[in-house]
Formats: C-alpha cells, sequence, structure tokens
C-alpha cells in the first residue's frame, strides 16, 4: 500500500515540475511578416507560356529617394526589393551596364493594409490594388502576376529585357 | 523570473513536507483508528487562489490583476463537485505590439478523490473535468508592423484598436492536491490542461490571451498552474 502511494506522488511529482518549465517557451515568428517584392528577370524574346529567366549584368539597385545601394553589382534572375509601408509607392532605380551604364525606373504604386499574422508575429503590412510602370532604356516591359502582394510564396512582378 | 522559480520552488517544498509529514504520522497510529468507523465531514469549501497575486508581485513590466475564487462541495465520498470563478486583466508586451486582454470567468465540474485518507485525515490527491466559459475584450495599444528588411523606415503606430464582446468556451483537466494544515484549512496545487472548444475571434487580431484559460497556444491548448487556499465549512458528517 505504502510503495503505491509512493508511486503515485513521484508521478504527481513529476508532471507537476514538467508542467512548470514547459510553460515558458519562448516562440519565434515563422508565419513571416510584410512580404517584400519578389522581381524575376526575364528575356524578352521569350514566349509568354515558356518564360526562359535572363540575368542582367552588373546591376545596381536603389530606392530613388535613397543614397545607399541595396544590390551592388550582381548578375542574377531574381531580386527581392522591400515596399516603403509609409508611403503608397516605391521607386528604385535599375542601372545595368552593357557598352555603358544605362538607367531605368520601375515604379510601384499600391493601397496599405496592416493584418493581424500572430504573436510572435505581430501585424504586418499588404499591399493591395498594385499597379506597376516603368521607363523603357534597357527594360522592355514588366508584368504584375495579380493585383495583391501578401507573402513571399511567389514571384510578383516579372522585367523583360 | 529567477525570484518566481524560487517562491515557486518553496511552495512546493512546503506543501510537499507537510503531506508526508502527515502521511508517516498516521501510518503509526493506523492499527489503533483502523478498527473504529470514521465519519467524512461533508460541507462547502470555499477560498482563492493565492499564486496569482504573489506571482504579479515579482512581474515587472507587465500589469496582471487576477482574482480567482474557488469552491467545492462534497456530494460523495470520493466525489466533489467544483466551481471557480474570477476576474482577470492584463496587459502584455509582445515584440512588435502590446495589448490588454479583460474580462471575467466560471469553470464548473467535478473533481474525484484517488487519495485513501486514514482516520480523520481529509487530504486529496485529485484528478478533476472543468467546462468553462469567459466573457472578455482586448486593446491592442500600438504596433509597429513586422518588416524584415531595414532599407526603409518603419513607424510605430499608435492608435488604440478595440475589440468587444468575445467570448469562449473550454475544457479542463485537472491533477491537483489539497492538504489539511490545519483544521478545516487547505492549501493545494493543481496543474490544468486546457483545450479551447470555441472562441468568437476579434477581426484583424486573435484571442492569444484568454481571462482564465491563459495564453492561448497556436494549437488552442493552454496549461495552467495553480496554489489554493481554502477553508471547510462543515455541515454534516456521515
Amino acid at each position: 500500500m505504502k510503495i503505491k502511494q509512493n508511486w503515485k506522488y513521484l508521478l504527481l511529482l513529476v508532471v507537476l515540475v514538467v508542467s512548470q518549465i514547459s510553460c515558458e517557451v519562448d516562440d519565434i515568428c515563422v508565419e513571416g511578416g510584410t512580404p517584400q517584392l519578389i522581381v524575376r528577370f526575364c528575356d524578352a524574346k521569350s514566349h509568354v507560356d515558356t518564360i526562359k529567366f535572363k540575368k542582367p549584368v552588373d546591376l545596381f539597385v536603389r530606392a530613388i529617394e535613397k543614397k545607399d545601394t541595396l544590390y551592388k553589382k550582381v548578375s542574377v534572375d531574381s531580386l527581392v526589393l522591400p515596399l516603403n509601408t509609409l508611403k503608397n509607392l516605391t521607386s528604385y532605380s535599375l542601372e545595368v551596364k552593357s557598352d555603358k551604364k544605362v538607367t531605368d525606373e520601375i515604379t510601384v504604386k499600391y493601397d496599405k493594409k496592416d493584418i493581424f499574422v500572430s504573436k510572435s508575429c505581430g501585424y504586418k503590412t499588404i499591399f493591395e490594388n498594385v499597379t506597376g510602370m516603368h521607363t523603357k532604356n534597357w527594360i522592355k516591359k514588366i508584368e504584375l502576376k495579380g493585383t495583391s502582394i501578401e507573402n513571399e510564396n511567389e514571384a510578383h512582378l516579372y522585367i523583360y529585357f | 523570473m529567477k525570484m518566481r522559480h524560487i517562491c515557486i520552488f518553496i511552495f512546493n517544498f512546503i506543501i510537499g513536507a507537510t503531506l508526508f509529514a502527515q502521511q508517516q504520522k498516521d501510518t503509526i497510529a493506523q492499527p489503533k483508528d483502523s478498527v473504529s468507523v470514521i465519519k467524512k465531514k461533508y460541507g462547502i469549501r470555499v477560498g482563492a487562489d493565492i499564486s496569482q497575486p504573489i506571482i504579479a508581485l515579482f512581474e515587472k513590466g507587465t500589469e496582471h490583476k487576477s482574482v480567482e475564487l474557488i469552491g467545492d462541495f462534497r456530494i460523495k465520498e470520493k466525489y466533489y463537485i467544483a466551481v471557480e470563478l474570477g476576474y482577470e486583466s492584463k496587459r502584455t508586451e509582445e515584440d512588435f505590439f502590446s495589448y490588454s486582454t479583460k474580462g471575467s470567468f466560471l469553470k464548473m465540474g467535478a473533481n474525484r478523490n484517488f487519495y485513501e485518507n486514514w482516520g480523520e485525515m481529509n487530504n486529496e490527491i485529485f484528478v478533476g473535468v472543468r467546462y468553462a466559459t469567459a466573457f472578455f475584450n482586448h486593446t491592442v495599444h500600438q504596433y509597429t508592423p513586422n518588416v524584415s528588411n531595414k532599407y526603409f523606415p518603419v513607424e510605430q503606430k499608435n492608435t488604440a484598436m478595440n475589440f468587444d464582446g468575445l467570448s469562449a468556451h473550454w475544457a479542463e483537466f485537472i491533477l491537483g492536491l489539497k492538504v489539511e494544515t490545519f483544521k478545516n484549512l487547505f492549501v493545494g496545487m493543481n496543474a490544468q490542461f486546457k483545450v479551447l472548444i470555441y472562441s468568437k475571434q476579434p477581426d484583424n487580431f486573435r484571442n492569444i490571451y484568454i481571462p482564465g484559460f491563459r495564453a492561448v497556444s497556436d494549437n488552442n491548448l493552454g496549461f495552467g498552474f495553480t496554489y489554493t487556499i481554502s477553508y471547510l465549512i462543515p455541515l454534516l458528517k456521515k
């Protein structure tokens, strides 16, 4: 009888101790915060259904109102560009080097909305009614996939050159 | 936080020691008592959660008020009908926002005692189930949109948002003990495992804290730990 009771105490003690340790778990944000604009560069000669990705040579990227460049001399076929959550538009200058330096500007306009994600992530800003404009020095065409930017699962903007 | 753990440890130690001390004493007295028929006390036991007011003293940076009254009524030798009711208000600072939750809760259910009492002992090691409900509101005081890239500045938004008229329903499974330390005066502790059944969610926020339930995990589960003190008003013996 006595052994049986001690066993119960032990079980209870273990449960109580474990429960106290397990209550305080620091959680980290896994759902993701404010999405950034995902850009892919494509060959202007490729057909819409069979897009060929293409890397611009020595690309420099900088927001119009900023002095510091975001990307310096990169050659990649995709970019991640943050959007300004304090304004309703963000403009980037994209400079490439072929024979000489050529610069184009792309502007993305949007409406902002803050939506609650989770305890650890807080609120994120999503972008709706997104439209895009560009200058045509080396960029031939831009194309937006959908009208809203809510996550970073897929590319949002295709740049053909 | 360290202080809080020390307090919890000391408290556990005291309760544990009391129970073990009683057990030893009564084991010796057992042969004498086992012959006569002992009448058990039946009555209404009322008390309060004493851990939250103490913990609140050591919680720096959060405003937390919690009152919880507990009561039970013995219906059979091993069965008790149990009720808890309370009020909670808590302000919490998270990484990207701060919010308050205010509201009251009610829990109803039963406990079954598994402790074999000798003689006039009146202790409990019990398991219990509860149906619980809470009515509450949240206020988000400020938030900063979660922007991982720091290329553009981000502004904190200070417009308070109120989310009123919220409610929740959940089930609780309890494991605990109660020890009669002085005549009719009980100290106890118990751990609660909570499963949220339904909650009315606010628009553009979430019930991440519910009075009585406390922190709600992503999979709608919760855990609680309570120290209690209660007094038995004896009504009859049988």
